[in-house]
């Protein structure tokens, strides 16, 4: 029972990283139907950022916490501006999204090229900034950064699910990524709202980056990127452009994962998540909770 | 009676006539000048020119990718032993020139295509220091194999393992001056049950899902088999995982005492983090990989008290000797960092070779010095080329344990080890 709710916890917390990642991706495809492949590279900036604010000017872990949220937002609107908004404009609908699509696979490759020149490819230490312990309740055994964990990344998916589905902002969004035009002559603002969902998503990105280190870790350039794999799946398999659907995902993928790593095998933990995704959508296409009508 | 002028036909053949042997005789000057930048000859002609002009070595590293920190140590480190030979006059007489290319590390045709530049462009008859397995294997498979051009790897991994092995003739004459993985294992393993005094009761492993992984699993299996041992318990895990639980609380579970890292710094980093935090102090014996900075930054000394580390020095980073020679070094190239240090090995061992082949240097002379005896090396120690010998020239680690020095950790020498035993396809003890 011990080994089982271990194995659930660890689940559970890498799942609700992955949530966080997963809703970052969501906001931007909720809001202008475009997929950020360099979100990764968010959240490697967001890691170097803690590492600089830890390390180097050594602040306490909530400061950095705190202004994650600015750092990220800034690169989010950086990204924007740089990869999408250029071309958005400049070609209508699916070829546009297309070339998005590149382009910020460019700015990805592009970012990690950058960072193996300035920082160390062989891995950076970043040390705890916790103490590292156990926090014993019966058969539960978690630690103090792993609560944490779980504690911000429900506040803050619950916190973009609330903006998302019940705010005007969140309607305008969902207005936009149905049709912009229309929207736009009801009274939104497209290149607002896309400039909010931007620098949401880099927010959000920066933080996972923060959390990440949280524990202590090894930071390389490429730190971030591993992780959109899994996201990607577990959004599709939640079904893309819902939060609810991609927080589901990533949690049940994740768990899985662990579950599997513990009472089958270690060594083909890794395809797990590929497989539950190949047969859900083989009897679900538009995943769990997708629909062909874009909703939160 | 004025000259009637040239038909167009018979000029425009002239000119054809002109232009061609103007063509033939750049071709003909252009041939005579390579022949006289040759060094020694083409690698697969074994020329017999007497040699003239620079000694050209190769080194093919990961210039950009996620792999680029290899090049980073091993550039400077390669560069400044050159100009260093170069300072005291070269190699008998002739300078030595280093030329480089990118071999990426992870695709074997990048590699392919940096062994050409450097050989067939750039007029190479030697590497040295070369990185890493799959792009070692890659290249020497397909331009080195057949002929006399000789790669010192600093690598381990890649190296041949068919039955023809051990003869370079026939597979290629790339040598590996780290041990594989596999042997890494065998030496941790030697050393805990031998000099280290640690006894282990039950043997665990916690392997990466990658080659690296599955060859420190295959070095434990053929200790463990050759001193009829117990099998080990095993784990996999990514080698970019940041999460050990699941697999910490196997092991822990399993009763296992004692765990062979065959993983990159990050999954290292979690085992320790996971061992820790689960108030569990096996004893973590970490492979090259495992062993490096970047898993001491990020935890406290307490989660890395019972890991043993190694590295392929003769001794520790911080020892005078080795600190004098790193600012010696420095000298030649300011970039040189400690971690490069190993990487000068292979290029002197290669200097020596090239001087005992003779001021009539060729690419036979070259294979032949290579069985003249055991060259020593500040960096590595003695090592020997042997006939009919694996390529994996060095086998030995140093081992280390780590304290908390500041805000840096300090390694302390804890004992030097070869295998024991023969590993199939890599080792022959004897």
């Amino acid at each position: 029972m011990e080994f089982f709710v271990t194995t659930v916890t660890s689940g559970l917390v890498s799942g609700a990283v992955l949530a966080l990642v997963a809703v970052g991706i969501v906001m931007v495809f909720t809001a202008t139907r475009a997929v950020n492949l360099a979100h990764g590279e968010v959240i490697t900036l967001g890691m170097y950022a803690s590492l600089i604010g830890l390390t180097h000017l050594h602040w306490s872990f909530w400061i950095v916490l705190i202004l994650m949220p600015f750092v990220g937002a800034a690169i989010g609107l950086a990204m924007e501006a740089v990869a999408f908004r250029p071309f958005i404009s400049r070609s209508g609908g699916n070829n546009a999204l297309l070339t998005i699509f590149i382009t910020t696979l460019a700015l990805s490759l592009g970012l990690q090229g950058f960072l193996t020149l300035v920082a160390d490819t062989a891995g950076t230490g970043v040390p705890s900034p916790f103490a590292i312990k156990s926090w014993n309740v019966g058969v539960l055994h978690i630690a103090p950064y792993q609560v944490l964990t779980l504690v911000v990344s429900a506040c803050l998916v619950g916190v973009m699910w609330l903006i998302v589905a019940r705010t005007q902002l969140g309607r305008a969004m969902r207005a936009i990524a149905q049709n912009a035009d229309a929207a736009a002559l009801l009274g939104a603002n497209p290149k607002l709202i896309s400039s909010i969902a931007w620098a949401a998503s880099g927010a959000l990105g920066a933080i996972v980056g923060a959390l990440l280190v949280l524990p202590g870790a090894v930071l390389t350039p490429f730190s971030g990127a591993p992780l959109l794999f899994i996201t990607f799946t577990g959004a599709v398999l939640g079904g893309f452009g819902s939060i609810g659907g991609a927080v589901v995902g990533c949690l049940f993928l994740s768990i899985a994962q662990q579950l599997f790593a513990g009472y089958v095998s270690s060594e083909w933990a890794a395809l797990v998540p590929f497989a539950i995704l190949i047969i859900v959508l083989a009897i679900r296409p538009e995943g769990l909770f997708g629909r062909n009508i874009q909703r939160v | 009676m004025p000259k009637r002028p040239e038909p167009r036909a018979t000029k425009a053949g002239r000119a054809t006539v002109i232009a061609v042997l103007a063509l033939l005789t750049s071709g003909a000057l252009a041939a005579c000048g390579s022949d006289s930048d040759n060094n020694g000859g083409t690698p697969s002609s074994g020329g017999t020119s007497a040699p003239k002009g620079d000694i050209v070595i190769g080194t093919i590293q990961p210039l950009t990718g996620p792999f680029k920190f290899y090049s980073d140590w091993a550039v400077p480190a390669v560069d400044a032993a050159v100009k260093k030979v170069n300072a005291s006059g070269g190699i008998n007489g002739r300078k030595v020139k280093l030329v480089e290319a990118d071999g990426d590390c992870t695709s074997g045709a990048k590699g392919v295509a940096a062994a050409r530049e450097v050989i067939n462009q750039k007029h190479a008859i030697a590497l040295a220091s070369t990185q890493c397995g799959v792009v070692v294997s890659a290249y020497n498979d397909t331009i080195l194999k057949g002929t006399k051009v000789i790669n010192f790897s600093a690598t381990g991994s890649g190296a041949n393992s068919s039955p023809d092995a051990t003869d370079p003739a026939k597979v290629g004459y790339s040598f590996y001056y780290s041990p594989n993985t596999a042997t890494q294992s065998v030496d941790l393993l030697t050393w805990a049950y031998g000099d280290g005094n640690l006894h282990p009761k039950k043997l665990g492993v916690l392997a990466g899902t990658d080659n690296y992984g599955s060859d420190a699993l295959k070095g434990v299996n053929a200790y463990v088999k050759a001193n009829n041992l117990p099998a080990p318990v095993v784990q996999k895990i990514d080698q970019t995982a940041t999460d050990a639980s699941v697999q910490v609380a196997k092991l822990k579970a399993a009763g296992v005492d004692t765990i062979v890292c065959g993983c990159y710094p990050p999954p290292t980093t979690a085992l320790l983090r996971g061992a820790l935090q689960s108030n569990w102090h096996p004893t973590v014996l970490g492979a090259l990989a495992s062993s490096g900075r970047a898993v001491f930054q990020a935890l406290p000394p307490a989660a890395y008290k019972n890991f043993y580390g190694t590295t392929t020095l003769f001794d520790v980073q911080d020892s005078p000797a080795i600190q004098a020679k790193l600012k010696e070094y420095q000298k030649y190239d300011p970039k040189l960092t400690i971690d490069g240090v190993p990487f000068i090995a292979e290029a002197e061992i290669l200097f020596e070779y090239l001087k005992r082949a003779g001021k009539d240097l060729t690419p036979d002379s070259l294979v032949n010095a290579l069985y003249t005896g055991p060259v020593d090396n500040w960096v590595l120690g003695p090592t020997e080329i042997k006939k009919g010998a694996y390529p994996q020239v060095v086998s030995g680690v140093t081992m280390l344990k780590y304290e908390q020095n500041g805000e840096d950790v300090r390694q302390v020498k804890v004992g030097r080890v070869t295998p024991q035993i023969s590993i199939p396809g890599i080792y022959n003890a004897q």
